[in-house]
């Protein structure tokens, strides 16, 4: 599904260039659940970026199911955001304006999805994650874990094939964590969605199937199957 | 999807209920002036605009070249409607408005009858009238109504202010003028709308004038009145230029070859008639379409000032926005989609405010009415124009508001906005900000200096000495100047302690009647001949009107017509310059009698100020049409009681219609005190709606600065170097503005003054002083906000920042 090649990404400073991520390469199958750790600054939330599109100023080659991301349009990658990737954010990252149902139903309006459509997908989403009693609160009045599964549940929402996960449990407690954690493996095997998580912590890395991990912007270990 | 926008705008605004205000509150004032302005302009258009044939109707105006003064006249000779009709080829209905008397008093023909009815809205006219002028009748033939002699054709008001009803075809009517015409009414129409020029109420047939001489040069090629206006419906197809054309052979037949080389007359389309000023209308109002454009351009800067508040404060407050920006670009949506969304939030905010101007104009209409001087049609729904207009406004506004600020917010880098970590200059946006306070700042204090100019001209205009004494003068139009008459309602009236002294004239001292004509000076070496203005006066002329005597003496009421006084400037014409004394016993030959300067005195201005100073000649001719009354200020109402029940005594068919000089003379510059008022509100909104932008910016720098200011305070700035940090910022803008205010102004207010013989000079201290004022504002605006960031704790500003 993911195929990196000799990935760099640098900053130039003063004539000085400092690079964040040097040299990656990265397969990843469909299906995966890969957890990548590192200590702060070896690159990992970078990696993510160029993972999700977010982030297009590297060298190297970049191919997302067969095609070289490296060389994708704008409209493009906007296309992949909506159709192929879910972001799952450490600071859970929701709208405080919009109620958990609107902050759960805003990607399907940038997919122009018909109104009875969404409140069926909606509502599905609610549903699963025990959210139903909590549709009509805005953010501010959910624990932190609550708004992490809403967040959850909007990268959900698309049906996307890939989950991107940002340090996902960073700012929950260890029962929270573990039931996120939970949440992903089962959706990577009930639904074969594929995730990739950043995370600082053995334990939470331990729900993936593998554990890449970064130094200093490069690829030190790779445990395929471990 | 727009559901969804417009509800996460709702949830927005009241989120940030200070800067909804503040939007919400610079924008209504803003679109209330915009539809104020339209209202206007949109009354002045429609004047005049529903007669059928009012592309083919046109005035015929003169235009005089009269000693190197150019000379527009809306009038002209009373035979000119006949010398069209007989020599010019290509019109199919010519008429003659005559307007020349007054304010004309009706009676009944009943011997029992003893009510009277002035109507100052009377005018004669040929048959033609109302092929040209459309008017809906309630009674009598458009065709024939005004064919024969002695008919008139009058309106529902008139109709029933003097008979109580409008069933009155038939009726008899008297009109008293100089000799009373009898009148039968013909027809009865509507009353014309305010947006007519043509007010009038009785419009009788001109056949039933006196042609045998009663009125003064009716017969005569030579002599105009403004009273006297022609006006033609050309055939089909006939162009302006066409007639144009042949009124040179029309001038050269009955005027001479010499007078066509100075005199021309030309048509004025029926259309721009209102917008003509070198013309006036018969109520008096004409409308510069530069002035038009004035209105419209002023309400269009006043929106863009309120649009600049909302760019500026919503360019501000982006960083708070930022993270909701990345999400929703990392969650699929387009640059595109938030465009669209953050133009839905301004379009809630404008709509809003489009809503509270609407009721705002209502609202202030009352208010703005008197000022105006005129009443709008009142009423959005049954004004397609206006909804037009608001539709506009609200796209325009819209777009002007919202579009940068969308524009700017959806260009956000996704992974930079979410971690709320966008750089200074990327947030900031200071350059731009800068520049759209020093476009509201330019705005607001070129309308200050504006208003300060015009404000200082009024007040000049007010207080400059005319050279006479206006208080405590009462002026009353005299019917008929009949020597016994007059004499006795003279000597009544001084007999009383409450009047002073009375004279007769043709003008008083200062008209807007102006009679004149070429003199010769006869002198031992010279017989020169000059253009001078005349007046007619009684040997108290001089002592009533506070004339000063700088040379010779008044005549005497012995000396009739044998005696001249000049002003200074007639002296100055002559070549005497200051040598008074010596002009004294000199010959003058005016309109073919000739006599000796007696006395010279003062000059004094026989116009408004906006002519200027011309030579003078006083002499006791008669033809007296107005007398002025100098009364006893401490008995004035039994001076005013006096005058009435003198007046009604010797002239028992007419009404004294009688007005102070002061109060006349004031009334002069009511286009200018007009524009005055209407400045005032105009630059009062513009400094609101600057204030409330400036007060939103601050607090939003002052948010912002919060770390700097504790940090400052720590390593001991005091208060002051503090508010220095704000100060300096707008001393700077205010400056910068200045300097793009000024040279506009000062191009604008030099042409507005340019039409006044007597003007202020354009001084720097206005200038300066509109500098210091708006410093003054904006310091005021924004002090409360600085000085609470100034005193807060630091120790609490920077525990907060993370």
């Amino acid at each position: 599904m993911i195929k990196l090649r000799d990935v760099d990404k640098s900053i130039h400073h003063k004539l000085q260039r400092t690079f964040i991520l040097k040299g990656i390469d990265l397969d990843v199958q469909e299906g995966e659940f890969i957890s990548i750790m590192g200590p702060s600054g070896s690159g990992k939330s970078t990696l993510l970026n160029i993972l999700g599109f977010l982030d297009g100023d590297f060298d190297g080659e970049y191919h997302f199911l067969d095609e070289p991301a490296h060389r994708l349009s704008e409209r493009k990658k906007t296309e992949y955001h909506k159709t192929h990737i879910g972001f799952v954010f450490q600071a859970y990252h929701l709208i405080d304006e919009l109620t958990v149902y609107e902050n759960i139903e805003m990607p399907l309006l940038y997919r122009k999805v018909k109104g009875k459509e969404r409140k069926g997908l909606v509502a599905d989403m609610l549903d699963r994650f025990n959210l139903v009693a909590k549709k009509d609160l805005f953010p501010e009045q959910l624990s932190g874990g609550q708004q992490q599964v809403v967040g959850v549940a909007r990268a959900l929402i698309g049906k996307p094939k890939l989950i991107l996960a940002d340090e996902p449990t960073g700012n929950l407690h260890s029962k929270q964590s573990h039931e996120i954690m939970k949440l992903f493996k089962a959706l990577n095997d009930d639904d074969g969605v594929t995730i990739i998580q950043v995370t600082h912590s053995e334990e939470m890395a331990a729900y993936g199937d593998r554990v890449v991990h970064l130094a200093d912007g490069s690829v030190v270990e790779q445990n395929p199957y471990g | 999807m727009l559901k969804n926008y417009f509800k996460i705008a709702f949830r927005n605004l009241i989120k940030n209920r200070s800067h909804t205000l503040i939007n919400i509150g610079g924008l209504s004032l803003g679109i209330t002036c915009a539809v104020i302005v339209f209202l206007v302009i949109q009354y002045d258009l429609s004047f005049d605009t529903w007669h059928q044939n009012k592309d083919r109707v046109y005035r015929v105006v003169r235009y005089e070249t009269d000693f190197g003064n150019e000379d527009y006249d809306r009038g002209g000779p009373y035979l000119l409607a006949e010398g069209i009709r007989s020599g010019i080829d290509g019109v199919e209905t010519t008429v003659l408005v005559n307007t020349n008397f007054g304010a004309p008093v009706f009676t009944l023909p009943e011997a029992s009858q003893t009510n009277k009815f002035s109507e100052g809205n009377t005018a004669m006219a040929d048959p033609g009238y109302f092929r040209l002028f459309d008017y809906r009748w309630l009674s009598g033939n458009p065709d024939n109504a005004l064919e024969d002699p002695n008919t008139v054709v009058i309106t529902r008001r008139f109709a029933n202010r003097v008979f109580g009803t409008t069933d009155v075809l038939g009726k008899e009517l008297v009109m008293n003028t100089g000799e009373p015409i009898d009148l039968v009414v013909t027809g009865v129409v509507e009353d014309p709308p305010a947006n007519s020029d043509y007010p009038f109420l009785v419009i009788g047939s001109s056949s039933s004038v006196s042609r045998n001489g009663t009125e003064f040069g009716i017969d005569n090629w030579g002599s105009n009145s403004s009273s006297w206006q022609t006006y033609v419906l050309l055939n089909e197809g006939v162009t302006k230029d066409h007639i144009d054309a042949q009124f040179d052979d029309l001038i050269t037949k009955h005027r001479g070859a010499e007078t066509a080389e100075v005199l021309d007359f030309f048509l004025q389309p029926m259309q721009a008639i209102h917008f003509d000023s070198r013309f006036d209308t018969y109520n008096g109002r004409v409308v510069e379409q530069q002035t038009l454009w004035t209105l419209a351009i002023i309400g269009f800067l006043l929106i863009l000032a309120a649009c600049i508040n909302f760019i500026n404060l919503n360019t501000a407050l982006a960083v708070r926005r930022s993270k909701e920006v990345g999400l929703r670009k990392t969650l699929g949506g387009t640059r595109s989609q938030l465009i669209v969304h953050f133009l839905s939030e301004t379009a809630v905010i404008t709509f809003i405010s489009l809503l509270i101007a609407v009721g705002a104009t209502e609202f202030s209409l009352r208010f703005i009415e008197p000022i105006l001087g005129f009443t709008l049609p009142t009423g959005v729904f049954n004004n397609t124009a206006l909804i037009l207009f608001l539709i506009g406004v609200f796209l325009l506004t819209t777009l002007m508001a919202g579009l940068y600020p969308a524009y700017y917010l959806s260009r956000f880098n996704p992974i930079k906005a979410i971690k709320n970590n966008l750089s200074a200059s990327y947030t900031s946006g200071l350059s731009l900000r800068r520049g759209l306070i020093v476009t509201q700042f330019a705005i607001t204090q070129a309308l200050v200096i504006c208003t300060l100019i015009i404000a200082n001209q009024t007040r000049f205009f007010k207080s400059e000495d005319l050279g006479i004494q206006k208080e405590a003068l009462v002026e009353v139009s005299i019917p008929y100047d009949d020597k016994a008459t007059l004499d006795t309602f003279k000597q009544q009236l001084v007999r009383s302690n409450s009047i002073h002294s009375v004279t007769f004239s043709n003008s008083g001292s200062t008209n807007g009647n102006v009679w004149g004509g070429n003199y010769y000076f006869i002198d031992d070496t010279l017989k020169t001949e000059n253009g001078a203005e005349v007046k007619f006066g009684d040997e108290d002329y001089v002592s009533t009107y506070g004339l000063t005597l700088l040379a010779g003496t008044n005549y005497r009421p012995s000396d009739t017509t044998n005696a001249y006084l000049v002003n200074e400037s007639f002296a100055r014409q002559v070549g005497y310059g200051d040598r008074y004394t010596e002009l004294l016993g000199k010959e003058v030959r005016f309109w073919g009698k000739q006599a000796s300067i007696v006395g010279v005195v003062k000059d004094f201005n026989t116009q408004s100020l906006h002519t200027q100073l011309a030579p003078v000649v006083i002499t006791p001719e008669r033809n007296y049409t107005l007398s002025g009354i100098k009364i006893n200020t401490a008995q004035t109402s039994e001076a005013i009681e006096l005058l009435e029940a003198t007046f009604n005594e010797h002239f028992p068919d007419h009404v004294a219609d009688y007005e102070f000089l002061d109060e006349r003379i004031a009334s002069m510059y009511e286009d200018e005190e007009r524009t005055r008022k209407i400045m005032n509100v105009f630059t009062g909104i513009a400094i609101l709606i600057g204030a409330l932008g400036l007060i939103g910016l601050i607090s939003y720098m002052a948010t912002t600065k919060t770390k700097e200011i504790g940090v400052r305070k720590v390593l001991g700035a005091s208060m002051g170097s503090i508010l220095t940090i704000f100060g300096k910022e707008i001393i700077v803008l205010t400056s910068i503005s200045f300097f793009i205010a000024a040279p506009v102004a000062w191009y604008v207010m030099n042409g507005w003054l340019s039409n006044f013989a007597y003007k202020i000079p354009l001084s720097p201290t206005v200038f300066l002083l509109s500098f210091l004022c708006t410093l003054l504002l904006a310091f005021i605006t924004v002090a409360y906000r600085s000085i609470k960031a100034a005193l807060s704790n630091p120790i609490i500003s920077l525990k907060t920042e993370q």
